[in-house]
């Protein structure tokens, strides 16, 4: 008996272990998040906080949308988001369904041409894409969101085709019978059954317009800037002292481009982190 | 009555086939289209115009050129050691992201009560758009008035520029190690799918945690591991934004040496110096040589796992 006593003991420690560990790795993993929102709150002219927060000042965060044109900027990421996001949600969805539901000559050439798009390196894409389209022409304008949207994102195409795979094909079967269209298959009986694979598709898409900067650097002009964009590299100053930075105010804004991932992000939780830890999804 | 619906089954089944071919056609013919208007024609076009000496304003008069540009790119020292100095970064951050992701993932299945909080913790910093998490940092490592400093200054030990010369590297990693958590899901996934009989059987002989990991599971996820550092590696000769969001304000702003990577030599040359056709030679180079190391590892994991079937 001592001995299964002393084993009892031994777990326990063990689990006590385990849980100290993970609180301090989550501990560290959070604290530049902690960071940066205690000092965002602290008065402007005052040294940094560490652990214990110097203030409430949310004035901070009216310098950080008032400062720059923040509302003109969170405009443009909203524009970027309706067109990208929106012809993303579309286009992936279909092409995910006609790969992995629907049966045609050819299908495998085209499979491949998705596939392709994940062993070729971004860069080699982005650069040439570039350079060609402006010198077509195809500059300062959002219409590249609609053209980078309609070609599909094959990493969430192949989300959705992994899904699909696994539903019996019966159940077109019998739709068909009763008359409907592949089209309204996709839309009245796969689409209500993919609800968690769309909030995963969802936000990873959201995550692609909205932190991308590469393109509206390389297509867009200032006043067309998204949030990200905007954002990046700008100090907030002194508006009559451009060599003192308002740290503060530059934490608050990081904080602002955070938050509508980070809402997003838990509402799509349940179903990002089932569908990961299941196996089904691998970046 | 029975043999009606049958035959209009069977009927069905011939006119489902015509359907689906062009249903399929008519959805991806969108994605066909685009695919050759925005990937596939750039990409050769790219490739042609590696050839000249395209310089941005010099379109209507090219001149063609052979392999200058790309024999260039080998006598370019600056293009030479931001390669190596490229995948030497990804020999420090990637082994140890993995390591971490593999300590998180063994954590995160160790308990399971809150295990979900935890999970969401680890996760979080890896969603934390770029430039915010850049900014973030940079009030951490700022020479003055960082945090590190801040606290090295109270414990007595002289302050360094963590954005200088000499840390630089470092603090790159501690960015980039930061955003580790996404990986960790992929590593839970893999532990979780190790037969649960495995885990049994180590408990009724007695086995303690530490020989449950070292015995059981590392071995068998030392497979994906294994593949996970190749990609990683690969994929860091790709690595831009965080180098040059570290160190300023533009995304022309050249990183300090020990950060400039070799991406950010091809950007230089495009959007700074405008040699479009260098710059693109210096694109297909790395795009050649992660390609080729992509299949080499395709093709080495799947013979590994066909073996492993036989």
């Amino acid at each position: 008996m001592p001995d299964l006593l002393q084993a009892k003991a031994k777990k326990r420690i063990t689990t006590a272990g385990i849980y100290a560990a993970a609180t301090v790795i989550a501990v560290l993993f959070l604290y530049p998040l902690y960071y940066s929102a205690i000092n965002s709150l602290r008065p402007i002219v005052s040294t940094p906080a560490i652990i214990i927060p110097k203030g409430f000042e949310l004035i901070n965060y009216y310098y950080a949308v008032t400062l720059i044109p923040f509302f003109r900027y969170f405009m443009n990421s909203l524009i970027i988001l309706v067109i990208g996001l929106g012809i993303s949600i579309v286009v992936n969805f279909f092409f995910g369904y006609a790969l992995g539901r629907l049966e045609a000559p050819g299908k495998k050439f085209v499979f491949y041409l998705m596939l392709s798009q994940l062993m070729v390196p971004f860069v080699a894409i982005q650069i040439p894409q570039y350079i060609l389209f402006s010198n077509l022409g195809i500059k300062d304008s959002y219409v590249i969101y609609a053209i980078n949207g309609l070609v599909g994102n094959a990493f969430i195409v192949f989300l959705y085709r992994q899904y699909f795979l696994s539903f019996s094909k019966s159940i077109d079967e019998a739709a068909l019978i009763d008359g409907c269209s592949l089209f309204s298959i996709a839309i009245k009986i796969i689409l209500p059954m993919s609800k968690p694979i769309i909030s995963v598709a969802i936000f990873y898409e959201f995550l692609n317009f909205w932190n991308d900067y590469m393109t509206p650097y390389m297509y867009l002009s200032a006043k067309k800037y998204p949030l990200s964009m905007a954002l990046f590299g700008l100090s907030y100053s002194f508006p009559n002292n451009p060599g003192l930075k308002l740290i503060p105010v530059q934490n608050a804004a990081a904080i602002l481009l955070m938050v509508p991932t980070i809402i997003v992000f838990f509402l799509c939780q349940k179903q990002l982190v089932a569908g990961i830890t299941s196996g089904g999804i691998k970046e | 009555m029975k043999k009606f619906a049958f035959n209009k089954v069977r009927i069905s089944r011939n006119q489902l086939r015509m359907q689906e071919t062009k249903t399929f056609y008519a959805i991806m013919s969108v994605g066909l289209v685009m695919f050759v208007l925005a990937r596939l024609y750039p990409l050769i076009w790219g490739i042609q115009k590696s050839f000249t000496n395209y310089t941005g304003f010099n379109i209507d008069r090219l001149k063609d050129v052979g392999f200058d540009n790309y024999k260039r790119v080998f006598s370019d020292s600056e293009a030479m050691s931001s390669l190596f100095r490229t995948f030497g970064i990804g020999l420090i951050v990637v082994p140890l992201t993995l390591i971490i992701c593999n300590v998180l993932a063994l954590l995160l299945t160790s308990f399971d009560k809150g295990v979900g909080v935890y999970r969401t913790i680890y996760y979080l910093p890896s969603i934390v758009p770029q430039i915010a998490a850049v900014t973030m940092w940079q009030g951490i490592l700022m020479k003055n008035g960082g945090l590190i400093n801040t606290v090295m200054e109270k414990m007595g030990i002289t302050p360094v520029n963590w954005l200088g010369y000499d840390y630089v590297l470092g603090s790159l990693c501690m960015l980039m190690i930061w955003g580790a958590g996404a990986g960790t899901l992929n590593n839970i996934a893999a532990i979780k799918a190790i037969p649960q009989e495995l885990f049994e059987a180590a408990e009724i002989d007695g086995a303690s945690r530490l020989k449950v990991i070292t015995k059981i599971i590392l071995p068998l996820i030392a497979n994906m591991n294994f593949l996970n550092l190749i990609t990683g590696i690969i994929a860091t000769l790709q690595l831009f934004s965080q180098p040059v969001l570290l160190s300023g304000s533009g995304l022309t702003s050249v990183p300090l040496r020990p950060i400039y990577t070799y991406l950010v030599h091809v950007y230089q040359q495009i959007f700074v110096n405008l040699r479009f056709g260098y710059g693109l030679a210096l694109t297909w180079i790395v795009f050649t040589i992660i390609v080729i190391s992509t299949l080499l590892t395709e093709f080495i994991n799947n013979r590994n796992s066909e073996r492993k079937s036989r």
